[in-house]
């Protein structure tokens, strides 16, 4: 799974803004990328915001996609970058308290 | 008394001719909530097209002449394309709230099946579900590639708060609200068409329609068991009150909850469902 490992810290700042860009435009707060906790290997407490590029061209409204906003750039920024993406094995996001089946 | 559009669609099927558009090029009166809904799809850049706005149209009509509109809580047509008209709820024309790996296609949704689902920003018990009368239901179009256990839909606080539908290769699971004393299951797998999940009239019911027609999978009497959800109800996955699991990445056209929908009302709901998804995409169940 391809995205930015941060601090929990971090990516509530960036999904906030996330959420502030939609509802300053006076819009919804209908996407996110979401973020998903590290519970295993080196990045264990850490915390995983997908970005993938299919995630980054997801269709908004009118044509847009999340790289069409004037904020895209800064928060991409704010997390090192888009080659500061990485590849996770999607198994060190598997939570250990899981709610059974 | 008003003119009435349901008059005309009795007469008028498909809704795809010329004097459908003409007549809705004219400015017949649309019913009021389904004004609404697609004048909020519009204004998120989105075309509604005079066949797609007639068979809107029909869909409130019949639900409430049928008498089951005002059990629905929250039913999401995931078809535009694009995240803001697809996180408009037809009910209260609120928006929920797609996070990850969500594909948007025309007709229908996609999770990625490890970081993609939609939630509703409601819970069962802020929408006044009830121990006693409680549904869910998912259109599915095709199966993704995780076929083992996943939750089309649901949330959790606790094994005995939770509402869900879930399915895997071999069975169809409803959860109304504790996985022991308020669980049904059905002997079917992988299973395309709308699944509807109900508990009412003291039992728990799975029913499912798809191009063959209507059938009760399963239903059980059964007393009240656990305790109604606070967490956040979600399509594609399952919420719980600190982490999202159970992703499904097979592909949606509607999802929603509802209170508790008798055995007529599943009937009619679902084949109203089934015939908005089909009119508005154009593709089949």
């Amino acid at each position: 799974m391809i995205g930015f490992v941060t601090t929990v810290k971090t990516a509530a700042e960036v999904l906030d803004a996330v959420r502030d860009a939609q509802l300053s435009r006076g819009y919804a707060h209908f996407w996110t990328t979401g973020s998903l906790p590290i519970h295993n290997g080196q990045h264990a407490g850490l915390t995983l915001i997908p970005a993938s590029d299919e995630i980054l061209d997801t269709p908004l409204r009118q044509g847009l996609t999340p790289r069409d906003f004037p904020e895209f750039d800064e928060l991409v920024e704010t997390l090192g970058g888009l080659d500061a993406r990485v590849d996770i094995d999607p198994d060190i996001l598997i939570n250990p308290d899981l709610p059974s089946p | 008394m008003p003119f009435k559009s349901t008059t005309w669609n009795t007469f008028i099927s498909p809704f795809s001719n010329s004097f459908t558009n003409t007549f809705f090029g004219l400015g017949a009166t649309l019913d009021a909530d389904a004004a609404a809904y697609i004048a909020a799809i519009e204004s998120t850049g989105e075309s509604v097209t005079d066949t797609q706005k007639a068979s809107i149209d029909h869909f409130y009509v019949s639900a409430k002449s049928d008498g089951y509109y005002s059990s629905l809580k929250r039913v999401y047509l995931p078809i535009w394309g694009a995240a803001a008209p697809n996180a408009i709820d037809m009910i209260s024309r609120a928006s929920g709230t797609f996070n990850g790996g969500v594909t948007h296609s025309d007709g229908v949704v996609q999770g990625d099946g490890s970081s993609g689902y939609f939630a509703f920003g409601v819970s069962p018990a802020s929408e006044s579900l009830t121990l006693e009368s409680s549904c869910l239901f998912h259109l599915t179009y095709s199966i993704g590639s995780v076929t083992g256990f996943r939750r089309p839909i649901g949330c959790e606080n606790s094994a005995s708060q939770i509402l869900n539908l879930a399915q895997s290769g071999s069975l169809q699971v409803f959860d109304a609200y504790s996985t022991s004393g308020g669980r049904v299951t059905a002997s079917l797998g992988n299973a395309t068409g709308i699944v509807l999940g109900s508990r009412e009239g003291g039992s728990r019911s799975i029913y499912r329609r798809n191009s063959s027609g209507f059938s009760t999978l399963v239903s059980t009497s059964g007393a009240d068991s656990g305790f109604i959800p606070t967490t956040i109800m979600s399509a594609m996955a399952h919420t719980t009150s600190s982490t999202v699991a159970n992703y499904s990445n097979d592909e949606y056209g509607a999802y929603g909850m509802a209170l508790g929908l008798d055995s007529t009302d599943s009937q009619d709901f679902t084949l109203a469902l089934k015939n908005l998804w089909e009119t508005c995409t154009g593709l089949s169940l």
